[in-house]
């Protein structure tokens, strides 16, 4: 607990490193959380990732760390975590798919076929490092909409901008992930 | 962001805001200077368009999210569990992620470090190991991966520590050095000997397969390792029923290397002989490069069909695998192997054929004893001597046709009994006259005991031939060797003659029973309780030949001693009564016929209970006596009653339950309740279908109904592919009966309903035709098929707007209908 407020105090003084050092952190509960969820509630219960993420939150930084900085830092990392773990798991469904991947992965071994939305998760991701690239507050607000599940009200909460900004935003960033994932197919 | 960049994305939201119509003047008006800038936001718009819904919640459900946090390894390189701090992934399977790791203390060594995917029970994962763990202390064998430590990490998932083997698995390894079979086979030995020294230590592995067997090479020499050991027997412990799909899909995770005792999943009954037909398995592969199921064959056929043809199908042996391969595969495979698809066709076929195929055998008593004794045939192959798996005798290949299902089975344990009392027979000599009559006695004893699996093998129209050879020259010997027996030759005869009774070769039965009859009343007087049940059984016989009247002269002198010897609640009376009842409703004497059923079948709940298989046929023949008395909805529930009993009592693959579901289907028909009907028929269809075969006569009949059924639903699309397999079987197996023209009036029916009426004009005519061909004689219970054949006729020529033969179809409609 102290180890996260002191990073996230040191987010705020501006230390480019304590974002780094703040997603294994939220890695690490948000898994935990997940695992808690799993073994105890019955099956079929939906529990929203915002959820998720947001009890994480309350567990690690408690209710008294109100601050949009530090909020901003945690769910900036959250959605960078999810966001890996999505990826990740697409690539190595897409190489198991293709036939290719690590020798070790056997067909009889993995989930059976994976879904096509796979693929667009993808593309999504590669588009998003490119929008990243020009615009790097619009790339979190796609992550934090498209990764963790936010509303665009509570995105823009946490981005700290008006929610018509994140709504212009957000129509825009659709519009240039898709045109740009379009051009990636056709190439 | 730049400027440009900024402006086209304020343009962008401008265009947005105004409805699409205006959107056009905006930019003309906006982009006069900058063609560039129109481009993009048209671009912009267009891809928002084709958009649609895309991307607009969240890129998973949350449950799925959740899922996906939870298994995904929060362990990564630098990590520590316990004391052992992670160096680097180095494999991942269906029911784990394996690291290299490093032990510090007691001693600082390399490890593998194997942590379990979320799903079990940890504690009862580390019990289990616990429980084991002397025993896997105690294994100590170059080939065998040591186990060191189980434990839970921090988020409370087990984890196993076991010695570091740096290799490939053992099919890849062959297949990457291009391994001839003899070397194959020496590797394979190996592995055959690590797994005895694991059985002689009490350990069973449980989970053979080749990623569990790694081959690293010391020296230039190739060492196979197995590994795995206790982990499997840890984490796979009791499984629920409620467990049994998820535990499908994580832990098992390779169905093509399962046992069938395994496949049954209680678990409780698996023993080292489990291991040696993974074993079967590992070695089929490394010689043909397949599993003897294919594993994705396995999944799609769904949980219970994969434990079906584990269980029950006798998988191709490796040499017809090979050949069976597509040429370019078989070139492939061979390639692997250093050789060429003959030589390697050659060096299968025959020895190793055999070997492979006694340790799959489903029978875990046929198989290899041991893992060593599996190794010793191999070797003996190697080294050009005889097999101890050589090729069985023809009556071990006559066991093998026929030893998918128990009953059969059985049956041919009579078979062989048969045989041995034929030798006994044979032998036997006046002087030795004492020993022989108790053998003979015995012998008969066991016979009898075996005709309960002869008669559903008969009912599953399974091949007896050679049985009935057997039993053919066992009659005829009869007479001849054991004139100076009489006791002996009675109960032969009798139990001979039950043989016949069960095969339906009524006439060999009756002589059979007659000769024991006659026999009987010398060496036990007129009235004996043998006596009546030769009586009754001749009278079966008799009833079979449609010789009604004496048979109820039998009957009722059965009935009357049996009566008289054993008293009125004997439970033999009630099978007289039982038969007397049948006999009764085939002369129409219906009332007589419920007495008599209903008499018996309270004696056989007394004395049997409630729920018991002859209770279930009384209760079924009582259903079937108000079912001919049009009590339709009485008879429904006894039929239903009789159906749920056996279906209990027998399972729900039984020819008899198939029958009772046909019952059932047919009085639903009669009470016009046809959607129940086509249900109850189409389950009864399948049952056939998959105990009788597609061509069984049984199973066609049964077609019939479910034909019948589907026309009176005017389902004629469903029924006629059914119809045309049926008249095709037919005409094959049973050509000129009127039951194949009856399906060829359906057909026609079918094509009729169909509106094909050029297809079905031929078919109704020659149907019909066929039916009342001269000579060709009907009951007047089955007129109902030459008058519908009419009915399709009329309708035909109705519908082509052929008024003149469709009023001369009509007239013979009308004299059919006439007819007594």
């Amino acid at each position: 607990m102290s180890d996260v407020t002191r990073i996230l105090d040191a987010a705020r003084a501006g230390d480019p490193t304590a974002a780094e050092q703040l997603l294994p952190l939220v890695y690490e509960e948000l898994r935990r959380l997940a695992a808690s969820k799993m073994a105890n509630e019955a099956a079929g219960h939906t529990l929203q990732p915002t959820a998720l993420v947001h009890e994480a939150w309350l567990r690690l930084v408690g209710n008294e760390n109100q601050q949009w900085n530090g909020r901003a830092h945690f769910f900036g990392a959250a959605a960078e975590a999810m966001r890996r773990i999505l990826v990740e798991r697409g690539r190595r469904k897409r190489a198991v798919r293709h036939g290719g991947g690590q020798a070790k992965l056997d067909i009889e071994e993995i989930e059976i076929a994976a879904p096509a939305e796979d693929d667009e998760l993808l593309a999504v991701n590669e588009a998003l490092e490119k929008l990243a690239a020009r615009d790097h507050k619009k790339a979190e607000l796609v992550k934090l909409r498209y990764f963790v599940g936010l509303t665009t009200e509570e995105a823009a909460g946490i981005l700290g901008i008006s929610v018509p900004t994140a709504d212009r935003w957000w129509s825009y960033s659709r519009a240039w992930l898709f045109e740009e994932m379009e051009r990636q197919q056709k190439s | 962001m730049s400027q440009p960049e900024q402006r086209e994305e304020a343009v962008f939201a401008a265009a947005l805001q105004l409805p699409a119509a205006q959107r056009a003047a905006y930019l003309d008006q906006t982009c006069a200077s900058d063609a560039d800038l129109r481009r993009r936001i048209e671009a912009l718009l267009g891809a928002l368009e084709r958009a649609g819904g895309r991307l607009n919640g969240p890129a998973v459900s949350g449950s799925e999210a959740t899922v996906l946090l939870a298994i995904t390894p929060i362990e990564k390189p630098g990590d520590r569990i316990g004391r052992y701090k992670l160096l680097q992934q180095i494999g991942e399977g269906g029911c784990g992620v394996v690291y290299m790791a490093e032990q510090e203390e007691p001693v600082r060594r390399r490890v593998a470090l194997k942590v379990i995917k979320l799903g079990m029970d940890t504690k009862q994962v580390i019990a289990r190991f616990e429980a084991e763990r002397q025993a896997l202390a105690l294994m100590d064998h170059p080939n065998i991966a040591r186990v060191f430590d189980a434990g839970a990490t921090d988020t409370g998932r087990p984890f196993f520590v076991m010695e570091l083997v740096r290799g490939i698995k053992i099919t890849d390894f062959c297949d990457e050095q291009k391994l001839a079979t003899a070397d194959r086979l020496k590797l394979f030995i190996l592995v055959c000997q690590a797994i005895q020294h694991a059985h002689q230590k009490g350990i069973i592995h449980r989970d053979i397969k080749p990623s569990n067997i790694l081959v690293t090479v010391n020296d230039g020499v190739p060492v196979p390792k197995v590994i795995d050991f206790g982990i499997a027997k840890a984490t796979q412990g009791r499984l629920t029923d409620q467990t049994l799909f998820t535990a499908f899909e994580q832990f098992i995770g390779t169905p093509a290397y399962m046992s069938p005792e395994q496949a049954v999943l209680t678990s409780l009954d698996i023993d080292t002989r489990s291991d040696i037909y993974s074993l079967g398995v590992l070695l089929y592969e490394l010689l043909t490069g397949k599993t003897p199921f294919d594993q994705k064959e396995l999944l799609a056929a769904g949980f219970d069909g994969m434990r079906r043809t584990i269980r029950e199908q006798e998988p191709p042996r490796p040499s017809t695998r090979l050949s069976s391969l597509a040429a370019e595969d078989l070139t492939t495979t061979a390639a692997r192997r250093h050789t060429d698809a003959p030589k390697l066709l050659h060096g299968v076929r025959g020895d190793l054929d055999w070997v492979v195929m006694k340790t799959l055998e489903k029978d875990r008593g046929r198989r290899y004893e041991t893992a060593n004794g599996l190794a010793r045939d191999i070797e003996r192959h190697l080294a050009n001597e005889p097999v101890v798996a050589r090729p069985p005798s023809r009556l071990y290949r006559f066991q093998k046709s026929v030893r998918r299902n128990k009953t059969v089975y059985a049956a041919v344990t009579a078979v062989t009994l048969a045989l041995l009392m034929g030798v006994i027979v044979s032998t036997s000599q006046a002087v030795r006259a004492n020993r022989e009559k108790k053998k003979s006695e015995q012998v008969s004893q066991f016979l009898k005991d075996m005709l309960k699996g002869v008669k559903p093998s008969v009912a599953k129209g399974q091949d007896i031939t050679m049985l009935r050879e057997i039993l053919d020259t066992t009659a005829m010997r009869v007479g001849k060797d054991l004139n100076d027996l009489p006791e002996v030759e009675a109960e032969l005869r009798s139990t001979i003659g039950e043989v016949y009774h069960y095969l339906g070769r009524w006439e060999e039965a009756e002589a059979m029973y007659s000769r024991a009859l006659e026999l009987s009343r010398k060496l036990h007087g007129p009235v004996h309780p043998e006596v009546a049940q030769l009586l009754n059984n001749l009278g079966v016989t008799f009833m079979n030949r449609d010789k009604l009247v004496e048979a109820e002269t039998l009957y009722q002198e059965a009935l009357a001693m049996r009566r008289k010897l054993l008293g009125e609640n004997h439970l033999a009376v009630a099978e007289t009564l039982g038969s007397l009842s049948f006999l009764l409703r085939r002369q129409g004497r219906l009332e007589e016929a419920e007495a008599a059923i209903r008499e018996a079948l309270a004696i056989q709940k007394e004395r049997l209970g409630n729920e018991n298989p002859e209770v279930a046929e009384s209760i079924r023949g009582l259903g079937t006596v108000l079912w001919r008395q049009q009590k339709l909805p009485e008879a429904e529930s006894k039929i239903r009653e009789a159906l749920t009993m056996q279906t209990k009592l027998l399972g729900a693959d039984d020819p008899i339950v198939a029958d009772m579901t046909e019952d059932l289907g047919l009085v639903l028909i009669d009470q016009g309740r046809l959607a129940d009907a086509e249900r109850a028929l189409t389950d009864a269809l399948a049952a056939r279908r998959r105990l009788q075969g597609d061509t069984h006569r049984d199973t066609l009949s049964c077609m019939v109904s479910l034909l019948n059924t589907l026309l009176a639903e005017a389902k004629y699309d469903v029924a006629e592919p059914l119809a045309l397999e049926c008249w095709t079987t037919r005409k094959k197996i049973m050509p000129g009966e009127p039951k194949t023209f009856n399906v060829e009036s359906i057909f026609g029916g079918c094509l009729l309903g169909l509106k094909r009426y050029a297809d079905a004009e031929p078919r109704l005519l020659s149907g019909y035709e066929g039916l009342t061909r001269p000579g060709t004689y009907i009951p007047p219970e089955g007129r109902y098929v030459v008058k519908n054949a009419l009915l399709r006729l009329v309708q035909l020529y109705e519908a082509t707007n052929r008024p003149d033969q469709a009023a001369e179809w009509k007239q013979k409609l009308a004299a059919a209908e006439k007819a007594p």
